[in-house]
């Protein structure tokens, strides 16, 4: 949250605008699920071998022909389960984006927020049918999202 | 000359790891560099395939400074101990690797790359196995993949960091002759390095002993092992009796006689000094002569094809084992407790502390 401030005082000097913008929302919402990139895919990266990038080099790759061919195939299963653990936190995730975001309607408006909204108006009917819909999209993300995971296993083994 | 290191030294922090080595490999050599963990003997292997830098020295392959050359620049294989193979690919993909990552002017065409990865799983008879993946593969098969990896590039050299290790004894023992089998099929310049002598007195034409950071010796393994150049050779390569004791005017003295005249010592001073002797150059006899002394039998062990004595003999400062053949110990019935006489006519003593 902190670093969600910091942002939205130090992007002017850089002429950026992100401050009640939509790109606000994507710059908030990666330093929320960004954490979770970084935790799943830190201890892989941890346990690797030196060796495997030195055979790597031994053979004759360049630092970029490794990473594409070795490290990242090796990386792309903790990859992907960063990213849904990310995709089903920023899903919910409306505090942070009011800070940087504002909530402009129809411009800088985000769902978590319209059911909050809704509710707060005591409109039930209305903030179940953005939950509905919000639920469905987020139950295709993560279906596609585990589809990928499975048929990348399958390769694998 | 394939292989030429000049005056190769590294230091780490606190510690030299390689003190001024030089070192010639001739063209389709396989030779074993040979000493205790830690005596530099990896990093030296590094440093020749680029994944080190020595601070000092330079590495001559077939007559091309290499020495700042990158690792990928060097045209080496290298077999790690831990085999290094990548696991999110298949076992014909690890062997392909080398050559599909060549620069597209360089690179053979899909039908070549894939002729020659089967030529190669058929040397190392894993042919069956090109679909698998390493996960699915045995110690022994996945460190025969990392080497017709190795070799799938055509190195110059191919080096092997302690290749066997991480074998269980009766994979280690039939991989090491099949790989010297398979050198003498494919003549590459080849270093391996291991700590183990028995593997590099069965594999190598020729064995380099190193310790802390140098070469101790150098030679065929029936030369460092028939004539060690000094205590710490005659003391790795191999089981040995260690007698300390004070050598005076030429002569050791230890026990109650031991062999006179000794070349390698001469002068009146007093040194202190050890005594080397392999078991299997101990003789026991009932009988007595001039020549040997008594000592008493306090353990007999059936060690597969040999018999281990252990005798004990007056005016020797720890107990002395000796190995005869089953024949010799069923002729001279031996038992424990038994009164024998010990022959130590091969002896050789070094002067100097000794320390491993």
């Amino acid at each position: 949250m902190a670093t969600v401030a910091l942002l939205a005082v130090v992007e002017p000097r850089f002429g950026i605008e992100l401050a009640n913008t939509p790109s606000g929302i994507v710059v908030a919402l990666i330093f929320i699920g960004f954490p979770f990139v970084v935790r799943t895919v830190q201890p892989v990266i941890a346990e690797l071998e030196s060796e495997i990038e030195e055979a790597a080099q031994s053979l004759g790759a360049n630092r970029w022909q490794t990473f594409r061919k070795i490290l990242f195939p090796h990386l792309f299963p903790a990859l992907l389960t960063g990213v849904t653990l990310a995709f089903a936190r920023s899903i919910g995730e409306y505090g942070s984006v009011i800070f940087i975001a504002g909530n402009l309607p129809f411009k800088t408006e985000i769902a978590p927020l319209m059911i909050m909204s809704k509710l707060d108006q005591f409109d039930y009917d209305g903030a179940s049918a953005v939950a509905f819909v919000l639920l469905l999209i987020s139950f295709i993300m993560l279906l596609v999202l585990n589809g990928v995971q499975r048929w990348q296993q399958k390769a694998y083994r | 000359m394939s292989i030429e290191l000049r005056n190769i030294t590294k230091r780490f922090p606190g510690y030299t790891a390689l003190d001024n080595i030089s070192l010639k490999v001739a063209t389709g050599e396989l030779v074993a560099l040979l000493g205790p963990s830690g005596c530099g003997k990896t990093t030296l292997l590094r440093i020749i395939a680029g994944l080190e830098t020595a601070d000092t020295g330079s590495i001559i392959l077939e007559n091309r400074d290499t020495t700042n050359l990158p690792a990928r620049s060097k045209n080496v294989g290298f077999v790690f101990q831990h085999y290094a193979l990548f696991r999110r690919l298949n076992v014909f993909d690890n062997v392909a690797f080398g050559l599909s990552v060549k620069p597209a002017a360089e690179r053979p065409s899909k039908q070549e790359i894939a002729d020659r990865v089967m030529h190669l799983l058929k040397l190392v008879q894993m042919d069956w196995a090109a679909k698998r993946y390493p996960s699915q593969l045995s110690g022994g098969q996945r460190q025969r993949i990392a080497l017709a990896r190795a070799l799938a590039v055509n190195p110059k050299v191919l080096l092997l960091d302690e290749p066997f290790s991480a074998l269980d004894a009766k994979v280690r023992l039939e991989l090491r002759r099949w790989l010297r089998k398979l050198h003498d099929e494919i003549h590459v310049t080849s270093i391996f390095v291991t700590h183990d002598q028995e593997e590099a007195l069965e594999l190598a034409d020729r064995i380099v002993v190193i310790n802390k950071g140098k070469i101790e010796q150098e030679g065929t393994p029936q030369e460092v092992y028939d004539h060690p150049a000094n205590s710490f050779v005659y003391n790795f390569l191999g089981n040995v009796n260690v007698f300390h004791g004070r050598v005076r005017n030429g002569k050791v003295v230890l026990g109650q006689r031991l062999p006179d005249e000794h070349r390698e010592l001469n002068g009146h001073e007093v040194k202190t000094g050890q005594a080397f002797i392999r078991p299997h150059d101990i003789g026991i006899s009932r009988i007595r002569n001039g020549n040997n002394h008594p000592g008493v039998i306090r353990d007999i062990r059936l060690t597969g094809s040999q018999i281990t004595l252990e005798l004990e003999s007056a005016g020797f400062d720890r107990p002395i084992e000796a190995e005869i053949s089953r024949e010799s110990w069923r002729n001279l019935e031996l038992t424990k407790g038994d009164e024998v006489f010990i022959t130590l006519d091969k002896v050789r003593v070094f002067t100097g502390d000794f320390e491993i």
